[in-house]
């Protein structure tokens, strides 16, 4: 590590994030490496360590003995300035070297607030932003991540991206790029060989061809590149390389706990929600492995709490089986298990005695629709009946707070549907009366709302986000319809919400956006302490672009969305027709009661049906 | 504290809890520490859930469990409570990035042979004046290097605590350094015998 760092560590917030050094950090020998990975995360140490998937690909990627994979988070403000003011270059944990000399840069990002990060932090490495600009095979700039699923905004800066799962095809990516520093290949001989593996998108292969009226007329793939990429799932949840031995932060991070994930995709096909979609087709992991890497995991971390991860834990086939067995384990230990993403409607007994501790934290429970048209046009397939039978086992059991979330913007969207967000809150009170055992502790009923924003590969890509304006209209109209006092509306901004919908089915146009913004102090973005909206619409001006063309413009299915280039699995026809469904305020099946042919299931190997 | 908790919890030493609503660990560091301090005789004051009887494998396992940088040297049962812990052996090394001067080594020695020593010091009624000098011994300056100066001597570590940085605060600002660094050596009882 820099001998200046010492100086600068002691005048820092939080300094332990800058550090390493943690128990089970991996740490090679730099002589016999071939290939240096700076493994990015374009946040704060205490988010990008509480990321499961970085967790995961650091040990698969470092599973390679000619590659060492490091960790890079993103610096605090007075950390980056501290750094910027000494010449200091942004460094990777384990070894403190910086990372310009680095062979790869892969940036792991999950959300579209992250981008202008990612700017920052390849500056602070000292490379040059363009693709273009970087002309030798190393270092290699990539990305990967959810938010990948349209990396237009990005394709600029980066010479590749991974689409879908990154177990499998990080490593082939690694293997052939071990190949071509060895044989001398060129850039672009590299991209275009990496072009050829499933799941790779080269986006300097692809060249999107504008009409004048500034939508996409066709996406040209030159020389020969597969039109449309198809990304990469891994078919065998139970016996893909699994990390047992995290690094176990030495600091306070954001999820102090073990994390187990239970399976990948979602049987509900929400209609706004964009995971539920691009995680398809429905693999499950078996319990009794789950049981195993639990065990496994608690002991070599030492953590007090497990966590289940999935998109709906609720709809996990074997979860009694798997509280069963963790709970032998967990219980004599005093080690608590949380389950988020439950869903409201089918929120049991059996689970809520298993998962119950000496301390209860709130239930939360993502409601999205405030009355049964809206949530059927949406395909939340939640009742009244169930959302009250759930508070009221809540309630009896002890718990006493509860929170709802709520999404206003939402298509086919009316005044009476966010009046019955209020009336609700009001039944789930009612509800309290009746049933909770110790009233003397009060009730907190919290109701929460943000802005939809629509998101591609999900059946509303095609919709109009609904302006600030209206969203807080709609805001007062639910303020002022809340009159008990025991009920708190908590409501976000929508200006982050506009610049996310632009930014999340933006193209290549954006990107002298995206630089201007970083350029003029943009980092972080996604905290509230950063965000400067006024420097985004500034940015917009500078460059002649009208953001509602991104975010309140409604699309014709006819029209070449961005992200066409991309092929997550699900057929967009899909998506199309559950569009049709949702202005007919009509339900979808969800996958396990009648399959709806969406196309996921082409990714699996042949002979293998989703979900099994 | 996560950090030991956690790794007595890996060693398969897991640490007792207390009882009662919201329990915690039972596990305490005698003198708080602020960041940047080093330390090679720091007293933990703990239970362990099931005492094993081989204390010194005990303190091995923990330690290989510890994250890089931090040893168990000793596990023990107590005799005095930690109260008893009166002084602190420490060592300071001064930065002086424009270079060490003939002078300075004697100016700063001159400031700690006064009689008194006073300092604003941070209290939870606000801002106060403290004479430090009655609760140092021995404290010298000596050089180093041609940018570095070594200060040492022994600190009140309980009632009250004197922090390192209150001896550099007391330095004027012609003779401040530009950066420090405090070590603690070893940790003694009212009667200067080293406290275990």
């Amino acid at each position: 590590m820099d001998s200046r760092l010492e100086r600068i560590l002691m005048q820092v917030e939080k300094p332990a994030r800058y550090t390493g050094g943690e128990v089970n950090q991996i740490i090679k020998n730099k002589d016999n490496i071939d290939l240096r990975v700076a493994f990015c995360f374009p946040d704060t140490y205490e988010i990008g360590m509480s990321n499961l998937g970085m967790s995961i690909l650091y040990h698969t990627m470092n599973s390679l003995d000619y590659v060492w994979c490091e960790r890079v988070f993103a610096p605090w403000g007075d950390m980056a300035k501290a750094m910027t003011d000494a010449q200091i270059p942004l460094y990777a944990l384990e070894s403190g070297d910086p990372i310009s000399d680095f062979d790869v840069l892969a940036f792991s990002i999950g959300y579209e607030m992250a981008y202008t990060t990612v700017l920052d932090m390849l500056s602070m490495a000292h490379l040059p932003l363009r693709s273009k600009e970087r002309n030798d095979l190393t270092p290699l700039v990539i990305a990967g991540g959810s938010a990948c699923v349209n990396a237009e905004p990005i394709a600029d800066f980066i010479d590749l991206a991974i689409i879908g799962e990154g177990e499998e095809v990080n490593n082939e990516l690694l293997a052939l790029l071990h190949q071509a520093k060895a044989s001398g290949w060129s850039k672009d001989q590299f991209l275009r060989s990496a072009s050829d593996i499933q799941g790779i998108y080269v986006p300097g292969l692809y060249e999107p061809v504008y009409r004048d009226d500034g939508l996409i007329d066709h996406i040209e793939p030159n020389d020969g590149a597969v039109y449309p990429v198809k990304k990469r799932i891994i078919q065998d949840l139970d016996h893909v390389d699994f990390p047992v031995e995290p690094v176990i932060p030495t600091t306070e991070i954001v999820q102090d706990r073990v994390s187990l994930e239970l399976f990948r995709g979602c049987v509900r096909g929400c209609r706004f929600c964009q995971a539920g979609y691009i995680y398809r087709p429905i693999r499950m992991k078996q319990s009794d492995r789950l049981v195993e890497q639990g065990k496994e995991l608690l002991e070599n971390t030492g953590y007090q709490d497990c966590t289940l991860l999935s998109l709906s834990t609720s709809d996990y086939r074997e979860l009694m089986p798997l509280l069963n067995g963790l709970l032998e384990y967990c219980e004599p230990k005093s080690i608590g298990l949380s389950l988020p993403s439950l869903r409201a409607d089918n929120f049991s007994m059996d689970i809520m005695d298993r998962i119950q501790r000496v301390r209860k934290s709130g239930l939360t429970f993502a409601v999205e629709g405030g009355s049964q048209r809206l949530r059927d046009a949406i395909n939340k397939n939640v009742t009244e009946e169930d959302l009250l039978n759930t508070c009221k086992i809540a309630f009896s059991g002890g718990w006493n707070t509860v929170k709802l979330y709520y999404m206003l913007g939402l298509p086919t969207e009316t005044d009476e549907d966010i009046l019955g967000i209020a009336q609700m809150a009001n039944a789930v009170l009612h509800c309290w009366r009746e049933n909770a055992k110790n009233k003397n502790r009060g009730v907190k009923i919290t109701i929460s709302t943000s802005c939809f924003i629509p998101k591609p590969f999900s059946p509303f890509q095609w919709e109009q986000q609904i302006s600030m304006d209206e969203y807080r209209r709609r805001v007062n109209l639910l303020k002022n319809s809340i009159t008990a006092k025991n009920v708190t509306y908590k409501w976000h901004d929508p200006e982050t919400s506009f610049i996310e919908a632009v930014l999340s089915r933006g193209d290549r146009r954006l990107a002298d956006v995206l630089e201007y913004v970083w350029k003029h102090g943009g980092r972080l973005e996604a905290w509230e302490d950063y965000f400067n909206y006024d420097l985004w619409m500034e940015a917009f001006s500078q460059f002649g672009i009208d953001p509602s063309f991104y975010a309140n413009r409604e699309r014709t299915f006819e029209e070449t969305l961005p992200w066409d280039v991309i092929d997550v699995g699900v057929f967009k026809k899909h998506l199309w027709n559950e569009r049709e469904m949702c202005y007919q305020s009509t339900l979808s099946p969800d996958c396990r009661k009648q399959c709806s042919a969406c196309g996921a299931a082409r990714l699996l190997k042949k002979g293998c049906v989703c979900d099994s | 504290m996560r950090t030991l908790q956690r790794s007595f919890q890996r060693a398969g030493y897991p640490l007792k809890y207390s009882e009662g609503f919201n329990p915690h660990p039972l596990l305490s560091v005698a003198l708080p520490m602020s960041v940047g301090i080093s330390s090679d005789c720091e007293i933990l004051d703990f239970k362990m859930d099931n005492e094993p009887s081989d204390l010194e494998l005990a303190a091995q396992s923990v330690t290989r469990a510890l994250p890089e940088g931090l040893m168990i040297h000793e596990i023990y049962h107590p005799e005095v409570k930690v109260t008893a812990i009166k002084w602190l052996q420490i060592e300071g090394i001064l930065d002086y990035d424009s270079g060490v001067s003939d002078d300075l080594i004697s100016n700063l020695n001159d400031v700690f042979q006064q009689d008194s020593i006073e300092v604003l010091k941070k209290t939870k009624k606000g801002e106060q004046m403290f004479d430090c000098k009655p609760h140092l011994r021995n404290l010298m300056i000596q050089p180093f290097d041609d940018q570095k100066v070594k200060m040492t001597g022994m600190i009140s570590a309980q009632n009250p605590t004197v922090n390192p940085n209150l001896l550099i605060k007391a330095i004027p600002e012609e003779w401040k350094p530009d950066f420090s660094r405090f070590h603690r050596i070893e940790v003694f009882d009212e009667e200067m015998n080293i406290f275990r």
